[in-house]
């Protein structure tokens, strides 16, 4: 609670606060911090080969087999999800789990088995990007934004 | 728990270090030996990887070339990653002083570097022909422009 509000609080509410905050059970920040590290760097790591296999074993650059790496990596997460183990890894890993591209697919997978009892078109179709859509709709925005801005740098010849 | 998150930690940054920094330069290869009964002449690109390596911090360089081509693939040690739009400029542009006859293509992609060294191999045991590795060079310039 921010200092602003708890000048508005009750005498007894503050005392409150004060209670419980004695009692509170503390976040392990730093571990959490360490834990997400690593598996965001294993799920990164597991990115990494499979990039290189791209590379080694068909016609991909390093700039183009981005595009089928990220495409494998969402597919295991989606398959992982429906296993249920991702949700595992997700428990321990934190944030390591969700930020990587990993997160984007177990955010659609989840939607859609949570409203599987709702019917395939109302309920897996219309809820399954609840949350992945907005994450879509902000990267095509922000790219959009950042390509107006290159384009203008470019056409004014500061780059 | 804490123990191992503890152990895991510092033998990561300890071999973290360990790769870095030292031992630069010392592990540049030195360039394929071409058979001389080869019947392309691949002079030019064995002078271009003389001159790149020898004014460059390039941990290896392959080059390969035609009658108008010339196509070299390079690698810049990996702590200069961040810098390598400038570093393929610079590289480039001494590649094209120094070559002013041929159409200079430079790449610093891994894949072009592997298929440089798969194509070179391949000439030195004489199983491209003239024709051929014009096509190859083509088509593996072609692969390096490739964005998307």
């Amino acid at each position: 609670m921010s200092n602003k509000k708890k000048k508005n609080l009750t005498p007894a509410q503050q005392e409150y606060q004060k209670f419980q905050a004695q009692r509170e059970v503390k976040r392990p920040v730093v571990k959490n911090c360490i834990k997400a590290f690593f598996v965001g760097g294993l799920i990164c790591l597991i990115g990494q080969f499979i990039q290189t296999f791209f590379i080694y074993n068909f016609d991909f650059t390093e700039q183009t087999a981005g595009n089928p790496t990220v495409a494998v990596m969402v597919f295991i997460a989606m398959l992982l999800t429906g296993f249920g183990v991702y949700d595992r890894l997700a428990q321990f890993g934190g944030a390591g789990t969700a930020v990587p591209v990993t997160g984007f697919g177990n955010a659609v997978i989840s939607a859609a088995i949570e409203h599987r009892s709702e019917g395939l078109i109302l309920g897996v179709g219309g809820n399954m990007f609840k949350l992945a859509g907005s994450v879509i709709m902000s990267g095509v925005f922000a790219a959009f934004i950042i390509a107006l801005i290159k384009t203008l740098l470019i056409q004014w010849g500061a780059l | 728990m804490k123990k191992l998150l503890a152990v895991l930690l510092i033998t990561t940054f300890i071999t973290g270090c360990q790769a870095g920094g030292n031992g630069q330069g010392k592990n540049i290869e030195k360039p394929m030996q071409m058979s001389n009964k080869a019947a392309l002449n691949q002079h030019i690109s064995e002078q271009a990887d003389q001159a790149l390596r020898n004014e460059n911090n390039l941990t290896d360089v392959q080059a390969v070339n035609d009658d108008k081509q010339l196509l070299i693939a390079a690698q810049v040690p990996h702590n200069e990653r961040f810098q390598m739009k400038k570093i393929e400029k610079k590289l480039t542009n001494q590649a094209k002083e120094q070559f002013s006859d041929y159409t200079i293509t430079l790449s610093l992609d891994k894949k072009i570097h592997l298929e440089v060294m798969k194509l070179k191999k391949r000439i030195a045991e004489g199983k491209v022909d003239k024709k051929k590795l014009s096509m190859e060079i083509d088509s593996l310039i072609k692969l390096s422009k490739e964005k998307t």
